[in-house]
């Protein structure tokens, strides 16, 4: 009996706990990488070839639009290993700085509202720092329950993810290895 | 001769007064369900405040020596008290509160829950005592008039921006604005509201005695604006090209473009340096902006994720 008061107790919580508005989540991660910042600049600037270097995308295909505002957008469609695609759009690119923007506008990651920066500058020894962050928001806005999938965690496991393999594999392939 | 030895008197007792004091900016910070407190003077990080989970707006009233904080994800209001830098109280809030604002005479405190889309009406002297009315959809940025018969709210999902009648509760109108309106403020002059369209790349500007808007456009995704004391500029975080967009009111354009720290949100003007603070959600710090040569002065690191959504100077001296 004391069981069952529990499981019920545990089955309220959604109904009970207050209406909820998300938070937006930050990844933010730094690779240090033994080759010349304007190297590993060079496979993070070029927006269509991303498959160079990320273990996760098979293809890219790249193409310019005008958008809602009448601007020239460029945007990319990257077709992942596992399956699935995700449409990226370039914000800004920064050769001074070196620094590339981009967001997401629609695909298969668990997130909604995708905003990210990826830079890249010179640290002791002649080697490169690569800085990767973003911000967005699960894809479940509403009151909770919240569907399975569509939490903070499972945004921020895919976001890290996908950092995590990509930073790692920029390492090898700027570095020879 | 008597005239010029009272205004010296003046001048010495004005300085010795703000010398004594400085203000101090609080800023929220998201990552660390943290406070943290600067002194503007010497920018020095004076105090650290544990707060509820998420937090993000900030009011502040000098009055009760008192700082409200909406803590988004905790369902709550964290009261600080300024003269020992600690929470006094918790007040909870049913929804996700985010915007707040108080009344020009501190009675009256108001949160946007954006959730359930109204507006809680909070008497500061007895929390218990409160009133709610229902508004547009997701309700974000808040601002009183000057004499505290109004108050403004941002309608993010509406597109539109609310007059309400602080006494009867009544909605007196709807302006419409650009898509997705975030942060407003009521400009010194007490005649202009200022609204922020994060969808549209710009700035509303609206005349209270006609409610007629002009619109001028800024950077990337802006979220909040703050006005200088003389009404001759507004400045706008533009969060997705980490810079200040430095607006002239007479020429109605954009007239210098000041980088600041990743992804800025929260920004006010301090009256007594004549600087401008920013909040920096990605980089974690508060930048300085002198407001007479529009350069970036220094940024100070705070907290994880700082946003300082609100008014968040509080003024010390006079």
């Amino acid at each position: 009996m004391k069981k069952l008061l529990a499981l019920l107790a545990i089955g309220m919580l959604p109904l009970t706990a207050a209406a909820h508005g998300p938070s937006p989540q930050k990844v933010e991660k730094t690779v240090i990488i033994d080759a010349s910042p304007d190297k590993v600049w060079a496979l993070v600037k070029d927006f269509g070839n991303w498959q160079k270097w990320h273990p996760a995308v098979e293809s890219t295909k790249l193409e310019t639009k005008k958008n809602e505002a009448g601007e020239e957008e460029t945007l990319r469609l990257l077709t992942l290993k596992g399956g699935g695609t995700l449409l990226e759009n370039l914000k800004s690119l920064d050769e001074e700085g070196k620094q590339l923007k981009y967001g997401i506008v629609e695909g298969v990651l668990p997130v909604a509202d995708y905003y990210s920066t990826i830079s890249v500058k010179a640290v002791e020894g002649g080697k490169a720092e690569v800085k990767w962050m973003g911000r967005f928001y699960r894809v479940y806005k509403l009151n909770p329950p919240i569907p399975p999938g569509q939490d903070d965690k499972s945004a921020l496991d895919a976001i890290n993810g996908v950092y995590d393999a990509g930073l790692a594999n920029l390492k090898k392939v700027a570095e020879g290895k | 001769m008597k005239q010029f030895i009272i205004l010296v008197i003046t001048a010495i007792f004005a300085f010795s007064l703000s010398a004594a004091s400085a203000d101090e900016a609080y800023i929220t910070n998201q990552g660390d369900n943290t406070v943290s407190v600067i002194n503007l003077t010497n920018h020095q990080v004076v105090a650290t405040i544990p707060v509820g989970k998420s937090p993000v707006g900030v009011a502040i009233s000098a009055a009760l020596s008192k700082v409200f904080i909406t803590n988004v994800d905790s369902h709550s209001v964290s009261v600080i008290d300024t003269k020992n830098y600690q929470v006094v109280d918790s007040i909870d809030i049913p929804g996700s509160p985010v915007g707040i604002a108080l009344s020009p005479d501190s009675s009256t405190l108001y949160v946007a829950d954006w959730n359930d889309n109204r507006i809680l009406i909070i008497n500061t002297a007895d929390t218990q005592q409160r009133r709610e009315v229902s508004i547009g959809k997701a309700p974000a940025g808040l601002a009183t008039s000057p004499d505290g018969s109004k108050l403004y709210v941002a309608n993010r999902d509406s597109n539109d921006l609310a007059i309400i009648d602080t006494a009867s509760l009544k909605i007196l109108g709807r302006i419409a604005t650009g898509a997705h309106p975030f942060g407003v403020t009521v400009g010194p002059d007490g005649q202009h509201l200022y609204v922020v369209n994060v969808y549209e790349n710009s700035l509303s500007i609206i005349d209270t005695n006609n409610n007629q808007s002009r619109v001028i456009k800024v950077g990337e995704h802006p979220y909040c604006v703050t006005v200088s004391p003389d009404s001759q500029y507004a400045y706008v975080t533009n969060t997705q090209a980490d810079t200040v967009s430095v607006i002239s009111l007479q020429q109605d354009k954009e007239i210098a473009k000041v980088h600041v720290g990743g992804f800025p949100e929260g920004i006010n003007y301090d009256t007594s340096t004549n600087r401008i603070y920013v909040a920096n959600w990605f980089d974690n710090s508060v930048s300085v902006i002198d407001a007479s040569s529009n350069k970036l002065i220094e940024n100070i690191p705070t907290g994880k994720q700082s946003r300082a959504f609100g008014q968040f100077i509080l003024k010390t001296s006079h």
